[in-house]
């Protein structure tokens, strides 16, 4: 439920700038949107922890808050005392009391000035609050991506990651910065008014007082009865654009075999659909208010009627029975508010909770404190006895592996071998269970992991490039001193990385060259293109150890062998860990290693494993390689 | 634009407006029917005229409630309607596209205008029509209302009406672009962080926490001081009209009581007066903070707008079936073909010339980027030559129909892309009316049918979004499958034999070859093994043909060609094996 909630409301968050409060839909989907915290008081009181360096911009904003609805209260009191000062002169037809007149003008003018100030500086501080919290609370969050480890991110998806730090955020932050205080106004205003009301006169508060049971049951009521269109709703949406990206993303099928007319008809008899359960829900969802409206407007009728009566009767003064008309009045807003209170605190709480079960999940590995001299790494490594698994399953068991410095080793194996596993625990993104990985004479523990990775150059399977130019996608390889700009890194070294990499030629061809802007998963480059990037980034690190994993499958093997031949005039006293299924990516390889199922199955030259007869072989013949 | 689209449900419109008004009229009779209950019944003591106009006010709520009611269906009718229309035409615009004309458009901007930024269209039109619409004629309506009352206090309102009214649009209209600055800060923001999840490894292998921490701080600033800056301007609004509200009333009180020593006004008069006043001013509020959705929408509209203008460049002939039907000459030929993609003018491709006959085996090899895909879109059309021409079966391909080069070429594309659903309607896209057993056909040839019949649905095998459930060289054969079953004169195969292995490429080549003996084939590859068959192989680097011939002819005079050859062939000594099975490929 609460799962099936958090994605209807990302849904209708992906939809760029929509206001939620801006149309009956959005009321309503309020009032549905029921997640909840399953540690209320323990989140509440994070939260509060949290906000605990602004806690005098708080306290203030919430004093303010009140005082300014309990003057709201009121005017209205004091305005109906003037009436009384102008009915009495009209129907006496005597002087009007200036004096009185006056020291009840005095009175307001200060109390609209107050109430003001007030309103407007708790406003403030609450914005100021609010955005400095959000703000802290985003930081932490960013901080603490790069301190998990990769397990966390191999559970979750980046979806509900990013989730977290809009939707979830913006949440917390509507509620602390406008809805917390809407929400204590209405209370005020609405008990405060209450009071009044008994105050002027009992029976007709009571007569106005009937209405609120009945508006809440009527909207709960309606709330209930919307829900399966709303849901009806969704789907039709989901559906129409699930199908439109599909049929954008299959643009060369769809027109290179005709199936354009077919597709229109499908899309225009699924849009019809669509039109139906749209406009049927946002009908649904915009009866409450005319609901509220009747109870409302019939309640004033009847308070007309009755107040007329007791004025009439002596009962009341007509001063007091125009302050209790616009009591009713008052009624009519915090009430709404009121209702959605409950809701808003509610989910911003589950939002809340969520996020802090972010911050607190596991974090990375235990760092050491040793420091590498690059220059003076070797690249000498060794796996001992190494058990790891990605779950409580053991993938590797008792691994061993010695590479000397200098040496070139290829690795292949089906999928799910674990031929990148290997390299993740070689750059330590995951902690072994037991074992030892040393580097240098070192256990790998040792070394702090930042001071570990500069050992280490990788082209990784997926091609990520972040959006912005290729001149930083490339220089994010370099070493950049904290503080320091990618911009700082020469462009001849760029340039040089790029032609090492074969990339020269096409981004030379591009009109901007190293200035062209990548958008984001670099689509308006092919994918061969990017594998050119991803190695022209590792090659400007100059990184004693090289990590190829898949890193040139979108490449032609022309073009791949012509970056071999530049990373072996470069590279040739490194150490390489090849992962390919490419026989011309491996076949130079000093060593090949053979996996299947976490095992290191076999390890030989080319020419030695293709005599064994063994799994190589096997691959081989069946033209896997 | 909107306003030819909102034309269609010009009738909806109308009842909209209309019975808004009504609603807005009796809102408003309320108060009035007030002023005559103090006046007529409380102060002349006479509980029949109370009585009277109490069920008047009741009458007036009722048909508040059911304008209201009335004008919310036509509104969501209408609403609903144009955004169904605008979806249609968008999505049909797109469809007819040539590539050439699709030019930048990436899928998912065309996907967001599509979907969300016609549903923030529809937002703005239930806005302009139920709030823009309404709380503009209540401000009216409460001042006409007045002016009937009281005159002289009815000018006081209206005399600050405008000033409330400049006021609240200046702090709105200042603070509208910094809630732009606000969108770009945060959009930046989600970016940085959605881009650090994404690249979690290559952060950490090149030690660039900390750098991304600093850009991420930079961005998540700008947010705070954006927000900051432009929600202290929008907090003043409502505080401020409220003030002032309260300071008219205060004044209307003054001037009431002044004129009540003279006897020139009625209590009623003056209750009733401030109550307009209120809810004019009330209305303004509401009216200001909502023209902030105002310039979000703009640019949805702006984006809309963009799809819909934009021409097909391409000049398409419509179908004209005497023309291909005539002609008995069947060859795909390029003349002196030049290309560059638009807008950078950097050939692409040069000179090209060749031609594809019935019953011929043709291939292009080179490296990525070297042009032979580009080679393919010109033949299916989805550019235009810049110089040159492509003729195919006797005419320029520009004085045919789209549809009928896609009758006369089938294209398997490079990318291989598959419908969810089941194997049946994917193959079937590529032939309607196919029967299972000619789709058994097909799948046998790509070698997949023994792996359908083992599942349990058969044909019904569900594909699923992405087709994730099947492994590359899987999809790479449906594709193949798919365009096999399509009757045409020539066969494209674009690099789509890049995911097989060896043995699984060797048997689908031969059962195409087989079966399309009397077509024209092109065979686009960067191996070689997959193009040394063919009659003639035009060796493609940067743009040009480098060279053309046998593979044994290529093999001695083509430097490209012997050069994909080495980085492809094993080079060490004493691997017969792989030359032997690189040979018998």
């Amino acid at each position: 439920m609460q799962e099936a909630n958090r994605t209807k409301e990302k849904k209708e968050d992906d939809l760029p700038g929509i206001s939620k409060g801006a149309g009956g839909a959005g009321r309503v989907a309020g009032l549905l949107a029921s997640g909840s915290a399953k540690d209320n008081k323990g989140t509440l009181l994070r939260l509060l922890k949290n906000i605990s360096p602004f806690k005098w911009f708080f306290i203030t904003a919430i004093i303010l808050t009140l005082i300014a609805s309990g003057v709201q209260i009121f005017i209205p009191r004091l305005i109906g005392n003037i009436i009384n000062i102008i009915t009495s002169t009209l129907q006496q037809e005597i002087a009007l009391d200036w004096p009185a007149f006056r020291n009840l003008a005095v009175i307001l003018i200060l109390l609209f000035v107050f109430q003001f100030l007030s309103t407007y500086f708790s406003n403030i501080l609450l914005v100021k609050m609010t955005q400095k919290l959000i703000r802290s609370i985003r930081n932490q969050m960013q901080e603490k991506l790069n301190r998990l480890t990769l397990k966390y991110f191999d559970r979750s998806s980046t979806g509900d990651m990013v989730s977290l730090l809009t939707n979830d955020l913006d949440n917390v932050a509507n509620t602390l910065q406008t809805g917390l205080t809407s929400s204590l106004t209405a209370i005020v205003i609405l008990i405060g008014v209450v009071i009044m009301m008994f105050n002027i006169h009992a029976i007709l508060a009571l007569l106005a007082m009937v209405v609120i049971p009945i508006s809440y049951l009527l909207v709960k009521f309606l709330v209930k009865k919307a829900k399966p269109t709303f849901q009806r709703n969704a789907k039709f949406t989901g559906h129409f654009s699930g199908q439109v990206e599909e049929i954008y993303n299959g643009e060369d099928i769809v027109k290179h075999y005709n199936l354009g007319n077919e597709l229109k008809a499908e899309m225009s008899d699924l849009n019809e659909r669509l039109y139906e359960s749209e406009w049927k829900s946002s009908l649904v969802s915009f009866l409450t208010r005319p609901a509220g409206d009747l109870i409302l407007n019939a309640n004033y009728v009847l308070v007309a009627i009755l107040g007329g009566y007791y004025v009439i009767s002596g009962a009341l003064s007509l001063g007091a029975f125009q302050a209790f008309i616009q009591y009713t009045q008052m009624l009519r807003n915090p009430f709404n508010q009121v209702l959605g209170i409950l809701n808003t605190i509610m989910s911003a709480l589950a939002s809340a909770e969520r996020i802090y079960s972010f911050l607190d999940a596991e974090e990375t590995l235990q760092s050491g404190t040793e420091e590498i001299n690059i220059s003076k790494t070797l690249g000498k490594i060794e796996f001992n006895q190494v058990d790891f698994g990605y779950t409580d399953e053991l993938l590797f068991k008792n691994v061993n592996l010695k590479v000397n410095p200098g040496e070139q080793l290829a690795i292949v194996g089906t999928t799910g071998a674990g031929k990148t596993t290997l390299v993740n625990l070689l750059m330590r993104f995951y902690e072994i269970n037991d074992g030892q990985i040393i580097l240098d004479d070192h256990d790998t523990k040792q070394y702090h992991t930042d001071e570990l990775r500069k050992a280490y150059a990788m082209v990784l399977q997926d091609t990520w490039l972040f959006s912005g130019t290729i001149r930083d996608n490339i220089a994010y390889g370099a070493a950049v001193s904290s503080g320091e700009d990618l911009s700082a890194v020469p462009l001849e070294d760029i340039e040089a990385a790029a032609r090492l990499a074969r990339a020269d030629s096409f981004i030379e061809r591009l009109p901007e060259r190293y200035d062209t802007v990548l958008t984001e998963g670099a689509a308006n480059i092919s994918n061969g293109e990017r594998q050119l990037l991803t190695i022209a980034r590792a090659m400007i690190k100059k990184a004693p150890i090289i990590i190829l994993d898949e890193a040139t499958s979108s490449v032609d093997t022309r073009t791949e062998l012509f970056i071999q031949q530049a990373m072996q005039e470069l590279t040739s006293n490194t150490t390489s860990f090849v992962i390919a299924h490419r026989l011309s990516t491996i076949h130079d390889a000093d060593r090949i290693i053979v996996m299947d199922q976490g095992a290191i199955v076999e390890i030989g030259t080319h020419a030695a494993l293709l005599e064994k007869g063994g799994r190589y072989a096997e691959m081989y013949t069946a033209g896997q390689l | 634009m909107l306003l030819a689209y909102a034309k269609r449900y010009l009738k909806l419109i109308i009842g909209q407006l209309f019975f808004a008004t009504v609603w807005v009229a009796s809102q408003l009779a309320i108060p009035r029917l007030m002023v005559d209950i103090i006046d007529y019944g409380i102060l002349l003591k006479d509980l029949n005229q109370i009585m009277n106009r109490g069920l008047l006010m009741l009458l007036a709520t009722g048909v508040n409630i059911v304008s209201l009611l009335i004008s919310i269906y036509f509104l969501t009718r209408a609403t609903a309607g144009i955004s169904k229309d605008l979806r249609g035409d968008l999505f049909e615009r797109v469809i007819d596209w040539s590539k050439e004309t699709r030019g930048s458009f990436s899928n998912s901007t065309l996907i967001t205008r599509t979907v969300n930024d016609v549903k923030q269209v529809s937002i703005l039109i239930d806005m302009s029509l139920r709030k823009i619409f309404t709380l503009t004629i209540t401000v009216i309506g409460a001042v006409i209302i007045s002016f009937s009352i009281d005159v002289k206090m009815a000018v006081i309102i209206l005399v600050i009406i405008p000033v409330i009214f400049i006021l609240a649009l200046k702090l709105t209209t200042k603070a509208l672009p910094k809630y732009s600055r606000i969108r770009k800060a945060i959009d930046q923001m989600n970016q940085r962080f959605r881009e650090n999840v994404t690249g979690i490894r290559v952060v950490k292998a090149f030690n660039k926490s900390d750098y991304e921490t600093n850009m991420f701080q930079k961005a998540t600033k700008e947010a705070c001081e954006a927000n900051i800056e432009a929600e202290s301007t929008m907090m003043l609004l409502s505080p401020l009209i409220l003030l002032f509200t309260n300071i008219l009333i205060l004044i209307m009180l003054y001037v009431g009581g002044v004129r009540a020593e003279l006897g020139t006004i009625t209590v009623g008069a003056l209750v009733g007066l401030i109550e307009y006043a209120i809810m004019a001013l009330n209305n303004i509020q509401q009216f200001a903070s909502i023209i902030t959705i105002f310039p979000r929408s703009k640019v949805s509209i702006d984006r809309i707008q963009e799809v819909l203008a934009k021409e097909e460049v391409l000049q398409i002939k419509e179908a004209n079936s005497d023309l291909t039907e005539k002609s008995t000459e069947k060859t795909i030929r390029f003349e002196n073909v030049d290309f560059c993609y638009p807008p950078s003018c950097m050939d692409l491709l040069k000179n090209i010339t060749f031609e594809l006959n019935k019953g011929e085996i043709k291939a292009l090899i080179g490296s990525t980027g070297s042009g032979k895909s580009t080679i393919v879109r010109l033949m299916m059309r989805d550019y235009d030559v810049r110089h040159g021409q492509i003729t195919c079966n006797g005419h320029n391909i520009a004085s045919l129909a789209n549809t009928e080069i896609n009758q006369i070429i089938t294209h398997i594309p490079q990318t291989t892309f598959l419908f969810s659903g089941t194997i049946r309607d994917n193959i079937q896209t590529g032939k309607k009316d196919a029967t299972d057993d000619e789709i058994w056909e097909v799948l046998d040839m790509v070698q997949m049918g023994d792996f359908f019949r083992q599942t349990e649905e058969g044909l019904d095998f569900h594909i699923a979004q992405n087709a994730v459930n099947l492994s590359g060289g899987q999809k790479q054969r449906i594709s193949i499958a798919r365009g096999l079953i399509r009757e045409s004169d020539f066969y494209i195969f674009d690099d789509c034999f890049s995911a097989l292995d060896y043995s699984t490429e060797k048997k689908v080549r031969q059962a195409i070859r087989q079966k399309l003996s009397d077509k024209g084939i092109l065979v686009i590859a960067q191996r070689v093994a997959t193009v040394k068959d063919a009659a003639e192989i035009l060796v493609i680097d940067h743009g040009k043909i480098v060279g053309r011939g046998s593979h044994p002819e290529l093999e001695q005079t083509c430097k490209v060609y012997q050069e994909i050859i080495t980085s492809q062939k094993s080079l060490n000594t004493g691997n017969k094996n792989a030359d032997k099975q690189f040979e018998s490929v």
